[in-house]
């Protein structure tokens, strides 16, 4: 019940201490008072002794009678406040204990005796010697008791103030800190002012902390409304960075990487690499060419700008050849700390699609050959060389019939066939292009017209095996009428080249019944003359 | 000597002015008196509590003093023990009750009557007795005159 560390106790424990003090330090001028007054009061008492024998002496004095002086003074001496007494006239002494007294150096008081009937008359003279080992026994002893009844009232008062304290203040506080405990913040409850504590300092203080409850719970409730919204905002950020379809991670200068998402993961998956914490500087681990990429980055870093690029991932087969766009930005916390953000785009799809649009471009869908534009392209490279080539101006006959009679997928399978006889009977440094329709154009390495014809030759006899459809028991054979024109023998330009192998192919074709074997004619550059002056 | 007597005779004279002045109310004179016969001429009042009371039992010339109480004539005696000690009669009867006890010490002779009294002091030579002025006879002779 009494906590030592407590209010009460403490205030008790200087209450005493005070009032001990005081009475310590007043103690002794009581113990000096009460010891003078008891002094005076057994003077006093001596007196009063006194006169209870002051007739018997005085008529012991004037009778001169001893037994009566006897009688006086030892009714004197049985008095314990009294030592010695003795009475002396002209013609009478007495005595008791003397010179006890006068041994112990004691003070004798004198009273006067008196005639009894002439009072005027003095007749003799008693000598009272207080017993003062006696009185100031008792006055010590009187003084002492009352020092010790001081103490111990002050022990009572401190006691009293104790329980006092107790039940007024301590026993109302422990109830109100036992509730405050109880109490969770944030919560509308509330301490009850104790009993008779509305208008005390105990009330205001519970009124106090009420009040401050309160507005602990009205903070409690924002705090949390904010913390949702904070929470709230968060969860829809953290959507938004795990669930992006860009591989995106905040890394630090070192390269260590503090955030990454799924996509990151995946894209890392895909190339075959391992989880790890980071993948060099800048992740260049990642990279077929991680020197070009870390300088092409570290150069935008310096001019405070973000990097971007196209750049081709490692990867683990050479079939899945992995491109990305990638950003990279260096962001500075506000503690100075420096860190990149880095976003992978897998831009693969679009790399393949716009490779594969450059291969439409310059082959041709249905055979696989050069079309007309990827040859085109070809000749300007080789002429730009300075090589020395032939160009051999291939038309079909007979194609036109093989369209209207079997329709155009057979057609379709004439010109595959074609190509692909043109593509294997012509020699590893030749070139095979299909120049539209039924005409194709061999770009022949060779000089002379005997080295073409031996080429054609051969291409003509893959070209002439007969081609059965589906379930045609008739072979069907396609022939070729040829035109060829030597670069830069006969023309540096290519359309005047072309003409040329045109015009060559064009009386070729005038031969295909007359003379089948006649299908090869080498272009005449004044027969283009003669025909531009016709 | 002629001083004392002409302070006497002053005294008396302006006594008997004042008991003329105040007649009837005024009580009667009281004398101590011996025997004729007694040598002794005149005592003061010292002496004579001295006797009464019991301290001495002889006259200053050493003989012997018989001092009389009169009895029954309370008036006399307490008017002359409040002369002589200025106590009343209970305190002078109290202080003789104190001293019975010793032995020793012995209080006056006691006579009935003022006329006993009388008898004695013409008998007895070494009497000593208060009586009213007007009871003095030749035989007897006035000591001592309370004023």
């Amino acid at each position: 019940m009494i906590n030592i560390h407590g209010l009460g106790f403490r205030f008790s424990l200087f209450l005493i201490a005070a009032s001990m003090l005081v009475v310590f330090t007043t103690a002794e001028f009581f113990y000096r008072a009460t010891y003078e007054h008891e002094i005076s009061e057994a003077n006093h008492d001596i007196e009063e002794l006194y006169r209870t024998v002051d007739a018997t002496a005085s008529i012991a004095a004037f009778l001169e009678d001893e037994d009566l002086a006897k009688e006086a003074i030892n009714g004197l001496v049985t008095s314990e406040k009294i030592l010695a007494a003795s009475i002396k006239s002209d013609a009478l002494y007495y005595q008791l204990n003397v010179t006890e007294a006068i041994n112990k150096d004691t003070q004798s008081r004198a009273f006067v005796v008196r005639h009894p009937f002439i009072p005027e008359e003095s007749l003799a003279e008693v000598n009272i010697y207080p017993n003062l080992d006696h009185i100031i026994r008792q006055a010590e002893k009187i003084s002492t008791d009352n020092s010790y009844s001081l103490y111990a009232s002050a022990l009572v008062v401190g006691i009293v103030a104790l329980l006092i304290t107790y039940y007024i203040i301590i026993s109302p506080m422990i109830r109100v800190g036992r509730s405050l405990h109880k109490i969770t913040p944030s919560t509308t409850q509330r301490i009850a002012v104790p009993k008779y504590h509305t208008r005390s300092e105990i009330g205001a203080l519970v009124r106090y902390t009420n009040l401050l409850l309160s507005k602990v719970e009205e903070q409690f409730s924002q705090e949390r409304q904010l913390r949702e919204e904070i929470e709230f905002l968060e969860y829809r950020f953290r959507m938004l960075f795990e669930n992006a379809k860009s591989a995106t991670v905040l890394m630090t200068e070192s390269g260590i990487i503090e955030l990454k998402n799924n996509a990151f993961i995946d894209l890392v998956g895909k190339i075959g690499l391992a989880k790890k914490q980071d993948y060099g500087e800048l992740l260049e681990e990642l990279f077929e060419n991680p020197a070009a990429i870390k300088a092409s980055l570290l150069e935008s870093f310096e001019r405070n700008e973000f990097a971007t690029g196209e750049f081709k991932l490692k990867s683990a087969n050479s079939k899945n050849v992995m491109w990305v766009q990638l950003i990279a930005s260096p962001l500075i916390t506000e503690d100075g700390e420096r860190f990149y953000q880095i976003t992978l785009n897998d831009i693969s799809n679009r790399k393949h699609e716009l490779q594969k649009l450059a291969l439409q471009a310059d082959f041709d869908s249905l055979t696989g050959i050069y079309n007309r534009n990827g040859g085109e392209k070809l000749i300007a490279k080789l002429m730009n060389k300075g090589h020395q080539f032939a160009l051999a101006l291939i038309d079909l006959n007979g194609f036109k019939a093989v369209n209207d009679i079997f329709g155009h997928d057979a057609g379709d399978e004439v010109l595959i066939f074609v190509s692909e006889q043109l593509k294997d009977k012509i020699r590893k440094n030749d070139v095979a292009i299909r120049w539209g329709g039924d005409e194709f154009v061999l770009l022949l390495q060779a000089e002379d017209e005997a080295s073409v014809k031996t080429a054609i030759a051969k291409v003509n006899d893959g070209v002439k095996q007969p081609f059965y459809f589906n379930h045609d028991k008739t072979p069907t054979v396609v022939s070729m009428s040829v035109g060829v024109a030597f670069y830069p023998r006969m023309s540096n330009d290519m359309n005047t080249l072309i003409k040329l192998a045109d015009i060559a192919m064009y009386q070729a074709k005038q031969n295909k019944v007359a003379a089948p074997d006649d299908y090869l004619i080498f272009a005449q550059p004044e027969a283009l003359n003669s025909r531009d002056n016709q | 000597m002629t001083f004392y007597k002409r302070y006497s005779l002053t005294l008396t004279i302006l006594m008997a002015l004042n008991s003329f002045s105040c007649l009837g109310a005024t009580p009667e004179k009281i004398v101590v008196v011996t025997n004729q016969k007694n040598d002794v001429q005149v005592m003061d009042k010292k002496g004579l509590i001295d006797l009464f009371m019991g301290k001495y039992s002889a006259f200053p010339n050493g003989k012997q003093a018989t001092p009389i109480d009169v009895e029954l004539n309370a008036e006399l005696k307490a008017q002359f023990y409040e002369a002589l000690v200025g106590l009343p009669l209970a305190r002078v009867n109290a202080y003789w009750s104190r001293l019975k006890f010793s032995g020793r010490v012995k209080p006056p002779v006691i006579e009935q009557t003022i006329n006993d009294v009388c008898q004695r002091l013409e008998e007895d030579e070494s009497a000593l007795a208060y009586i009213y002025e007007s009871n003095v006879t030749n035989k007897m002779k006035v000591v001592y005159r309370f004023d």
